[in-house]
């Protein structure tokens, strides 16, 4: 066991010596372990932390959400016209995760019942999706959308405040570990996107299992956009545009599987919150956000090619 | 001449591997003459496939070297191997499927002209292997239309194409009915005149006492020995697998008084089947079997819900079955293990406990939540009662040798205690030993009172476990053999049609 252990570690040397050096330069930066830049990443990290959670999802199904950010969108254009209507802030909530698994589900229909491909499926619906905000918001933002503003305070914890928004990520990221691990239906989301025809033949009923994988990933992003509103206090009709590939890409640093069946959502929360370190970082050594992109490049590609690397040297 | 043909074509001198540090190999030699049949034996997990993938550059051994003509030679991977003229054809085929037989050959050394493939050099040259080899294949027919029997030739062919001197078969008959056998052991007889030097690994060792020239066991990763095939029998070589005897139990005689019926189909009709009658008692185990596409397989596929059929009617202990989902199919208590491990049984991203409980996690959970522990207990449970050898319930599943692989899904599918069991294949690619205990298990499930219907193109293995065998053929049932009336060859007649 324990060389099988030491093996296993060896393999994952790159992404250990990427965190280290990661680790390293934080510490050499002024101020980076402070509580109020580790509160400000949790917070930064909160939005597409939720996505990622919920992108994890669809991935250990087998599937690919790349409409989340265009559901997050439309999400944010109808709760905050809504709010102008004087609509309360619970109702809203409600209202906004239901029609997040709603836009989810049906991408998780098509991909279950008429077999169009996860890619396919939810480009097509990113742009359906990303149409129809255009047209509810006839071009024009709705501002100042106010009724999550009590979202955008946060907790006391001794001396340092802890923003609502990490809550409810954090929260979230709980919830769907339990999901995931502590229920038949993670079980069978597992066994789905590991090996769908051996699943069904198992007695699972594979194709509730993806619409369903499908609709938490569009719930997500329904409460991505609460998240979002309590923030900007604003729609647009470009709101979370992108923000599924910071998803997608938190998951893949956290080592989920883009081959389904395998991943864990606090592994895609890691990635998540190494990656916004990583800009923050960026950000604070001065150097001009531009180098972001290509610093977040590179560190996805290499999480990517060890992970690879590692599976080859399993199977030799 | 005669000095040259004493070298061995191929030799392999000490080879060594170890897979996370539990060794698969332990220094073995291993040799095949020109124009040879030298057939591998050993139990599941002894090492064999692993050796082959020594030898076909798949994985690069710790010690050891090889030998080419003589020449020491390293395999950077498959393609060298390839290129000295070493060819493998691996337990799982490997071919495209949607892709013709003649660019399925060429795959990786297509007939070219600059960057074009020359198409007609190809399917020229391809049908001229095809007719060397004498198997009526069209070379311009898709491999996916392709019953599985002739697929296995294509993969010899396709070997050919590279003008292999080395063919290595592993486990070429695990899916083949007797009658596709005889066609195979054939070509590979034609091939030993023309020189090539042949490894055979099978389970079936009368097909080893059959064709082999010589016998090398493996056990535990070392090499026992090799020894001429006719001097060693069935039973010693058996032996030297297992370092002990296994005793192949007698059919047991449960009693043949008038059951009732546990599952019947009436005018069973789908594309394939032409109006199948049949009933499966309870206590009693019916094999059913037929050649490739004779619908054998696509009834039983029926009966647990994952195909339907077009008309006829099913019923279950008295009362109308209609299973329109393998989900059904389980709360009606018929459960199912699958024949093709990899693609049908298997999730290979899961662990072995996860595997063995996909189906029975009702049974851990409370309330909402799902019950680790429980499933655990559960998992290690029925690995004991099975036997299913393993470091630890938290391994990769496909890190099992084969035989253990079936034990789990057989676990899998005896803990929903079903009161029909279809199995199909089930000892497929399973060694002498497992075999035997998994052929015991089966009866003790049947004298419980399960009625089981058993889907397989093992001619020994009806001939072992059944009380009544259907054969069907061209989706009819051909003929219905009596307690009295099994045996190999009223099977095969049945299956192929002669004498009927
Ligand atoms: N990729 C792998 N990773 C870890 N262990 C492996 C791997 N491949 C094989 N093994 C182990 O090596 C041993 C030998 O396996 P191998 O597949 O060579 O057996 P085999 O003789 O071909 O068995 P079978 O008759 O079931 O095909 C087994 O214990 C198996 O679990
Ligand atoms: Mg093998």
């Amino acid at each position: 066991m324990n060389r099988q252990m030491a093996q296993k570690l060896a393999a994952r040397l790159p992404q250990i010596l990427l965190a280290v050096v990661a680790l390293v330069l934080m510490a050499r930066t002024d101020r980076f372990f402070t509580p109020t830049t580790l509160g400000s990443i949790l917070k930064l990290a909160s939005i597409v932390g939720v996505l990622a959670a919920g992108q994890t999802f669809a991935l250990i199904g087998g599937g690919f959400d790349l409409s989340q950010g265009a559901a997050l969108g439309l999400v944010a254009a109808a709760t905050a016209w809504l709010s102008t209507q004087g609509v309360p802030a619970p109702a809203l909530v409600v209202f906004a995760l239901g029609l997040g698994a709603f836009l989810g589900s049906i991408n998780g229909v098509f991909v279950a019942t008429a077999r169009t491909n996860a890619f396919v499926t939810t480009l097509s619906t990113l742009l359906i999706f990303r149409g129809t905000t255009f047209a509810l918001l006839n071009g024009h933002p709705i501002a100042n959308v106010r009724v999550f503003r009590l979202l955008d305070e946060g907790l006391t914890l001794g001396t340092t405040l802890v923003a609502w928004r990490s809550v409810v990520f954090l929260s979230f990221v709980g919830i769907a570990w339990v999901i995931l691990r502590r229920t038949v239906f993670g079980q069978h989301l597992y066994a789905t996107g590991g090996n769908a025809e051996a699943a069904r033949l198992a007695g699972i009923r594979t194709s509730y299992v993806k619409v369903a994988s499908f609709a938490l990933s569009g719930m997500s992003a329904g409460l991505a956009a609460v998240l979002l509103l309590s923030w900007v206090r604003l729609a647009k009709p470009d709101t979370g545009t992108g923000y599924e590939l910071d998803a997608i890409a938190a998951c893949v640093v956290g080592g989920v599987s883009l081959q389904g069946g395998a991943g864990s959502v606090i592994g895609a929360a890691f990635g998540c919150l190494l990656l916004q370190s990583l800009g923050t970082l960026i950000t604070m050594s001065r150097f001009p956000d531009e180098y972001r992109n290509l610093v977040t490049g590179a560190v996805i590609l290499t999480f990517a090619a060890t992970d690879a690397l590692a599976r080859r040297s399993d199977r030799r | 001449m005669t000095s040259v043909r004493l070298l061995p074509r191929v030799a392999l001198h000490e080879i060594s591997k170890a897979f996370a540090g539990a060794p698969a190999l332990r220094g073995v030699d291993f040799d095949v003459l020109p124009g040879e049949i030298h057939a591998l034996c050993g139990e599941n997990g002894a090492g064999k496939s692993t050796l082959m993938n020594v030898l076909g550059g798949v994985i690069r051994p710790d010690h050891g070297k090889i030998e080419i003509d003589g020449r020491d030679v390293i395999f950077r991977g498959p393609a060298d191997a390839l290129e000295q003229g070493v060819a493998v054809i691996h337990q799982e085929l490997s071919l495209v499927p949607c892709l013709t037989v003649a660019e399925n050959l060429y795959l990786g050394h297509e007939p070219r002209l600059g960057p074009w493939i020359r198409r007609n050099v190809m399917f020229r040259k391809a049908d001229a292997i095809l007719e060397r080899l004498g198997f009526k294949v069209s070379s311009r027919a898709k491999v996916a239309n392709l019953p599985i029997g002739t697929r296995q030739l294509v993969e010899i062919a396709k070997a050919l194409s590279w003008a292999a001197k080395v063919l290595v078969l592993d486990e070429p008959t695990a899916a083949l009915s007797r009658a596709e056998v005889e066609r195979l052991f054939e070509a590979l007889a034609d091939l030993k005149k023309q020189h090539i030097a042949i490894v055979y690994i099978s389970h079936h060792l009368d097909e080893v006492n059959e064709i082999a020239d010589r016998v090398t066991v493996l056990r535990d990763g070392r090499r026992v020995g090799t020894w001429l095939a006719r001097d060693l029998g069935t039973d010693r070589l058996i032996q030297q697998m297992l370092g002990q005897e296994v005793a192949i139990a007698e059919k047991s005689m449960r009693p043949q008084e008038e059951s009732s019926i546990c599952w019947r189909v009436t005018e069973a009709r789908t594309d394939t089947l032409n109006g199948v009658d049949l009933s499966v008692r309870t206590g009693e185990i019916v094999g059913l079997t037929g050649l490739a596409g004779a619908g054998h397989e696509q009834l039983a596929s029926c009966a647990f819900g994952s195909e339907h059929l077009t008309s006829g009617r099913m019923g279950l202990l008295g009362e109308p079955y209609q299973p329109n989902h393998p989900r059904h199919a389980i709360t009606r208590g018929v459960a199912s293990v699958p024949g093709d491990r990899r693609r049908s049984g298997l999730i290979p991203t899961l662990d072995i406990a996860d595997n063995l409980t996909l189906s029975i996690l009702d049974q851990a959970q409370r309330r909402f939540f799902l019950d680790r522990t429980a499933m655990r207990t559960l998992a290690k449970r029925w690995c004991d009662t099975f036997e299913v050898a393993r470091k630890s319930l938290t391994q990769g599943i496909l890190t099992l040798s084969g035989g253990n692989q079936q034990k789990v899904l057989m676990a899998r599918w005896v803990a929903t205690s079903p009161k029909f069991l279809i199995l199909n294949d089930p000892t497929r690619g399973i060694d002498v030993k497992t075999r035997e205990s998994i052929h015991q298990r089966v009866e003790a499930l049947a004298e419980a009172g399960l009625g089981v219907l058993l889907v397989t193109s093992d001619t020994q293995e009806l001939v072992r476990l059944a009380d009544r065998v259907v054969v069907l053929r061209e989706g009819r049932v051909a003929a219905e053999l009596g307690r009295l009336g099994i045996s190999e060859e009223t099977i095969v007649a049945a299956m192929i049609g002669a004498g009927a």
